[in-house]
């Protein structure tokens, strides 16, 4: 063996170490998301979880601008909120989690070789 | 060759060997630390409950505050000129349905920018893979290459002698031309080398040093 086939040869196993070190692990993590079957379900959880928060957040964050207004609900109001805020928020609820399951199916479905999702496109389409 | 059946390496390839050297000493000390600080960079936003994730959310829910912040003013507004308070009860009940419309765009936002998120997260993991492949295509193609080493030069050296059994012949005729081109040409001016692409070489890996004008 000479110089040159030595070097290559040293140059193509250093290659190899770094593409292992490196790069495998990463490949490990898309391979690993694009073939859970549980992440959809679980992006689904997260997005819920939001909603929850955000209506959550919604019922005090009314009734302090309803103080700060100087009014508040008589009993019939009150229920008439608490039908709609309870309709609104099954509502959203199940619009978030169709939209998660839809963006994570369409990104696993792109790791795997089908075009990328248009995540805004995603947004648009539904009604968000 | 008495026996001896190992192909000697030209001084082309053993340069060409010290150049790939070079080449790789550059990416090493040059280019791998920048490639790690991406992946460590990548690995940090894709974690749960990042920076960028809770940065994410921020922006999104900030954005539809100040939407419906707007929303807000001019419904206040709109009951007022109808002549129907905001004390009134459908003006409570229309001050409830914009809030209860607040939050299901706030709950929908920041799940859409937390996803977008995890989508960035990948195309970045997508990205480094993608450079890495690049990397392993190289080691096929350098194995490729130590496995051919040998079959091409023996088909460079057969070449060679094939141009030298040629040269042989073809000399007579070259230096009749050569005579005959020189009487023609007027005496001085001597024409400068031909550089590559008539401008100086440079390795792909310094190219991008100072192309960016």
């Amino acid at each position: 063996m000479g110089f040159a086939s030595n070097t290559y040869a040293a140059l193509t196993r250093q290659q190899w170490a770094d593409y292992v070190s490196t790069y495998v692990p990463i490949e490990n993590k898309l391979i690993g998301f694009a073939t859970d079957a549980t992440q959809p379900a679980k992006a689904m959880a997260a997005a819920s979880q939001n909603v929850q928060n955000a209506f959550a957040a919604q019922e005090g964050d009314f009734q302090r601008k309803m103080q700060g207004l100087g009014v508040s609900l008589t009993a019939d109001e009150q229920a008439a909120q608490q039908r709609a805020a309870g309709l609104s928020k099954s509502l959203a609820d199940v619009q978030a989690q169709n939209v998660a399951q839809s963006q994570t199916r369409n990104l696993q479905y792109g790791l795997m070789g089908s075009p990328a999702p248009d995540a805004t496109k995603q947004a648009t389409q539904s009604g968000v | 060759m008495g026996g001896n059946d190992s192909v000697k390496e030209t001084p082309a390839q053993q340069a060409l060997a010290q150049h790939a050297n070079n080449l790789m000493s550059d990416y090493q000390m040059r280019w791998a630390p920048v490639q790690q600080r991406m992946i460590e960079v990548t690995n940090k936003m894709g974690a749960p409950d990042s920076g960028v994730r809770e940065a994410a959310a921020g922006r999104a829910g900030a954005d539809v505050e100040a939407q419906f912040g707007q929303a807000g003013q001019k419904l206040a507004a709109g009951l007022s000129s109808t002549g129907a308070g905001v004390g009134s009860s459908k003006g409570k009940l229309a001050m409830g349905g914009l809030s209860l419309d607040k939050a299901a765009a706030k709950g929908q936002n920041i799940a859409i920018s937390d996803q977008a998120v995890t989508h960035a997260y990948m195309q970045g993991l997508s990205s480094i893979a993608a450079m890495g492949r690049g990397e392993r295509a190289q080691v096929d193609t350098g194995l490729a290459d130590q496995a051919g080493m040998s079959a091409r030069q023996a088909a460079v050296d057969a070449d060679i002698s094939l141009q030298n059994r040629m040269g042989n012949a073809q000399v007579a005729g070259q230096a009749a031309g050569l005579g005959y081109s020189a009487a023609k040409k007027p005496s001085g001016g001597e024409q400068p080398p031909a550089g590559i692409n008539g401008g100086t070489y440079l390795p792909n890996s310094m190219r991008g040093q100072n192309n960016y004008r």
